[in-house]
């Protein structure tokens, strides 16, 4: 387990390096440039000189190194990076091919830093937004918050509500509850986010029919009255969070209990729970001492996606219901081609979908013991 | 007892949520001047929120609330309520007025020097007055090549140096180095800094203007600079209410990220004492909350959550306006503003893809027939598209400089097709498409039409504008791109037609950013490559002429000159649809931006809380 851990972490590294390289140029490849975004102000009645607004956009673009090549390396002989060119004993050097790196680009200045406004992402910095000119670590930690607690909330919820779902289905299968259950979350599944979001809103918020919850933000407006407490504080903000804990929630109960449904069938087939049977004991002690720890699996392969999802967020649910989150920064930032927050976001998504893997991994050894990552030995 | 189908009783709840949309009544209150006083009325529900608090919707986030670092409109129309300016628009007369200055400047006859007096009363938060040096500062940071402002950079360049009097320690002048109409109003939209605040050790007071105006002059170079700029432009100066200094009667006092920014009432303000209505500051609380989403502001005036917007759609306006208990308890106006909607023509193509289809005015006049203004003004304004202003010249009809002697050009298509066939334009395949032998070979007339692919109204727009472009023999190629690609295809001039807006103010308009040719020649705003010597001299001269009357004539004498040439097709003048509820009083709607003056607006009732 631990050669396995260690040779995953390993592996980190350089598919880490491939996907910050990646998030980097792809991003750079879209047409556009951020500084025109930066120099639209609220201000363009007046007359600026189109000169002037031109060495502007040039000042701006060579002070981001947005004026440099993305990335800047060469081909050419082992000679050209040798410190004793004349030598008649290095003459052998001219045939042997040398990748020239140069460190003036914009990937060596956004991976270690331009000594003026971020010191790079191998020191953890991210450098400042283009469009809020907030620290790029700063704005996500703003963001997200939001974004992981509707992440991790919601699939609480769904793991609550599906897994007795799935488990009456599998014991019952043909019963009525089941074909009721399964149909519902099958139509639940199909219908779309934004849709299901604004007919909620329009039901459940509106004064006209039932006006029961608020229909934006995530707490009262202007925010809380001081010197409260923090369980008023809770009090105060539940009616926010009913409607968009249903949207985040309810498109994953049909996959969930799907899952629920098949992975205990299965279970309940097995020779082990024939013997338990067998041996007398309950139906509740059979499920619940036997069958159910073999349905960790799917709870632990879904679980790993929750990180990821957190930072992605959700773009339509959080403009909806206006909850700052990460979709909507994401979607901004797109929007703006705020480079900076754009790689930050792509880089933590990537690395925390990977380190995500890496502890569905190490769960999926310590829920069932039958998984074994080391080789074995042919005899 | 019956039993009801839950999914019955469901489409019975949604048809009634859906009910109010179909019943469309005409606004309350539609009027087209330039400033509209809305009654103080007591006809709404007594019972809703009597706390002097007034709940402002936006539509987006402030970038920041930086005095000098920013761009964004909300950030511009909260600055309006915590800083104070030199001067300010006087929405009432649609002209400038003094801010923290006594009076409107004295200028030299050259126009290059303008004189000032500081108000003796304005006093920053720590009690300090407002001192000539906070107006060098603010200048100076904003010059300095290492403040974070690109948006407003280029406007400060025509700044030589700021003078403060050796006698009279409120007064100072401000040389320009060339005279310009806009000399005066550009300061409208700049808030001054407190120089001890921003620059505690007064390490710009070390570099003069003409060291920051100088291209040798390496900023970055400078240690004592460097550190400052850093500082200045640190976030926090934007973002945490502690550090968001100002002259304004009203502070930030909290920001929730994504939600709302609440300012409140600054106690024992400079303004407190003063008779002008401008510079009141009636309610104790203003929260500005963001809210993206068509539905839930709906929701939110329905619930009486909001008490205000400016920035509704025109379905989110039509759907309220209808609803009986928002008509009740809010005004809505549709006000019209000075930002108008135009086609353009590249006249002068230069990419190799782009044919010369535009190069006679002749065609672009039978495209003036061709493009069918009203049907595009009912796509946008649906029933209150009668309401709305034709644009006729680049002057908007709101402006005395609007030259009434020309006429809108008609949707005439008759009369297109013979200027096309004038102009060597036959459909000579019998394809339905008309084409023309040009530089050798025989180019059919298919127009590529950009347009930004960010509302539907612009989409709708441009397929009238191509059915009825078909109804000629021209093929229409619809382009919708986002706004970066649009402005970007603009400057380089690839494009063939585009379908866009500009914004406007009721201050003197300086044509040589949207018509002087060497705005084209530099890719800048001058997209259809329009101008030549005549136009160009007398934009020259219209630019400098400080006489208001004398520069009347030739502003007019100039929109002939564009109706001649026929660039743009001018579409309409855009209408801000504004809904206010009516506990307040007090309350006037403008056309200048932001609309509103929520500063002044009075609570009606008397058991306020």
């Amino acid at each position: 387990m631990r050669r396995y851990l260690l040779k995953r972490i390993i592996f980190f590294v350089p598919t880490l390096f491939l996907l910050v390289l990646l998030s980097f140029t792809l991003f750079r490849l879209a047409p556009g440039n951020p500084v025109d975004r930066m120099m639209m102000g609220s201000n363009s009645q007046y007359y600026q000189d189109a000169g002037e607004w031109s060495d502007q956009r040039s000042y701006w673009n060579h002070r981001l190194g947005l004026d440099l090549p993305v990335f800047y390396l060469s081909i050419g002989s082992w000679e050209d990076n040798s410190l004793s060119r004349e030598t008649a004993e290095d003459t052998w050097k001219k045939f042997i091919p040398f990748l020239h790196f140069h460190p003036n680009n914009q990937f060596h200045r956004w991976f270690l830093g331009d000594n003026l406004s971020s010191r790079g992402i191998i020191r953890g910095d991210f450098g400042i937004s283009y469009t809020s000119g907030q620290r790029v670590s700063e704005l996500i930690a703003s963001r997200i918050g939001w974004s992981l607690f509707f992440a991790l909330f919601s699939i609480l919820l769904a793991y609550l509500i599906s897994l007795p779902i799935g488990l009456h289905a599998a014991q019952h299968p043909s019963s009525l509850f089941t074909k009721v259950s399964s149909t519902s979350l099958i139509i639940l599944f199909s219908l779309p986010v934004f849709w299901s979001a604004t007919v909620l809103l329009m039901l459940f918020a509106n004064p006209d029919i039932f006006y029961f919850f608020p229909a934006s933000g995530v707490q009262p407006t202007g925010g809380f009255p001081d010197g409260i407490t923090w369980i008023q504080k809770i009090r105060m903000t539940l009616p926010y969070l009913v409607i968009p804990t249903i949207c985040y929630t309810y498109s994953s109960l049909a996959f969930l209990s799907r899952i629920f449904r098949v992975t205990i069938s299965e279970v309940l087939k097995q020779d082990f729970i024939k013997t338990a049977r067998a041996k007398g004991l309950s139906e509740k002690v059979v499920i619940g001492k036997h069958a159910f720890r073999n349905t960790f699996l799917p709870v632990i392969t879904v679980f790993s996606s929750v990180f990821p999802s957190a930072i992605g967020g959700s773009v339509l649910l959080e403009t909806i219901f206006s909850i700052p989150g990460m979709g909507l920064t994401i979607y901004q930032s797109i929007d703006a081609k705020d480079y900076p927050v754009l790689t930050a976001v792509f880089f933590l998504t990537g690395l925390i979908t990977m380190a995500g893997f890496l502890l569905s991994d190490v769960m999926y050894a310590m829920a069932d013991p039958r998984i074994s990552f080391s080789k074995k030995q042919v005899s | 007892m019956p039993k009801v189908s839950p999914l019955f009783l469901f489409l019975i709840i949604l048809h009634f949520s859906c009910k109010e949309v179909d019943k469309k009544q005409p606004a309350n209150s539609l009027n087209l001047s330039p400033v509209i006083h809305l009654q103080d009325t007591s006809g709404f529900d007594p019972n809703w929120s009597k706390s002097n608090t007034i709940v402002s919707h936006l539509n987006a986030e402030p970038d920041n609330l930086h005095p000098s670092n920013g761009g964004s409109s909300p950030r511009s129309e909260i600055l309006i309520q915590t800083q104070a300016f030199l001067l300010i628009t006087d929405f009432e007369n649609q002209t400038i007025a003094p801010g923290l200055v006594t009076a409107l400047p004295t200028i030299s006859s050259d126009g290059l020097s303008l004189s000032y007096t500081l108000r003796e009363d304005p006093q920053w938060d720590n009690g300090e007055r407002l001192t000539v040096q906070d107006v060098i500062f603010t200048a100076k940071a904003q010059k300095c090549e290492l403040t974070n402002n690109p948006s407003v950079k280029a406007y400060w360049k025509n700044i030589q140096t700021i003078l403060p009097d050796d006698k009279d320690p409120q007064k100072f002048t401000m040389i320009m180095k060339e005279n310009n109409i806009q000399n005066m109003s550009f300061v409208t939209s700049f808030c001054i800094m407190q120089r001890s605040f921003h620059d505690p050790d007064n390490i710009l007071n070390k570099y003069s203007f003409e060291q920051l105006d100088d291209s040798n002059f390496h900023a970055e170079n400078e240690k004592e600079l460097l550190q400052w700029a850093q500082n200045f432009n640190d976030d926090k100066y934007g973002r945490t209410p502690e550090y968001l200094n100002g002259l304004g009667p009203y502070k930030v006092s909290n920001w929730e990220t994504g939600q709302s920014v609440t300012l409140i009432k600054k106690k024992n303000h400079w303004t407190s004492n003063s008779s002008e209505s401008r510079l009141s500051a009636l309610p104790d609380k203003i929260i500005y909350k963001v809210n993206k989403d068509e539905n839930s502001v709906q929701l939110e005036f329905k619930t009486q959550t909001l008490d205000v917007s400016t920035n509704l759609s025109m379905g989110t306006f039509t759907a309220l306006a209808s609803n009986p208990a928002v008509s009740t308890n809010y005004h809505h106006v549709l006000s019209l503003t000075y930002n108008y909607t135009f086609l353009c023509f590249n006249e002068k193509p230069e990419s190799p893809k782009r044919q010369k289809l535009f190069t006679d005015k002749q065609v672009r006049r039978a495209f003036a027939l061709l493009t069918p203004v009203e049907n595009l003004t009912r796509v946008v304004y649906k029933e209150y598209s009668t309401f709305c202003k034709r644009m006729i010249s680049n002057v908007s009809p709101l402006k005395p400089e609007f030259n009434s002697s020309l006429d809108a050009i008609k949707l005439d298509i008759d009369s297109a097709a013979k200027l096309l066939h004038e102009a060597g334009w036959r459909d000579t395949d019998a394809d339905g498409i008309l084409d023309k032998q040009i530089d050798g070979s025989v180019i059919p007339f298919k127009v590529e039409l950009a347009y930004l692919n960010s509302s539907p109204d612009w989409k709708d727009m441009a397929m009238l504008i191509s059915e009825s472009y078909a109804k000629a023999g021209i093929k229409t190629d619809l382009l919708p791109v986002d706004l970066r690609v649009f402005l970007e295809k603009a400057r380089q001039h690839d494009f063939d037609m585009i379908l866009g807006s500009w914004g406007g103010t009721p201050f003197p308009e300086d044509f040589t950013q949207l018509w002087h040719s060497k705005s084209w020649l530099n890719n800048g705003s001058n997209y259809s490559g329009f101008g030549n010597a005549e136009s160009d001299a007398l934009i020259d001269s219209i630019k400098t002429e400080i006489n208001s009357v004398s520069r009347r004539g030739m502003i007019m004498r100039f929109q002939e000159m564009i109706y001649d040439d026929q660039p743009y097709v001018f579409l309409f003048c855009s209408m801000r649809r504004n809904l206010i509820h009516k506990r307040f009083g007090n309350i006037s709607v403008f056309a200048d931006r932001p609309g509103l003056l929520l500063n002044t607006f009075r609570l009606l009732s008397t058991t306020a809380e």
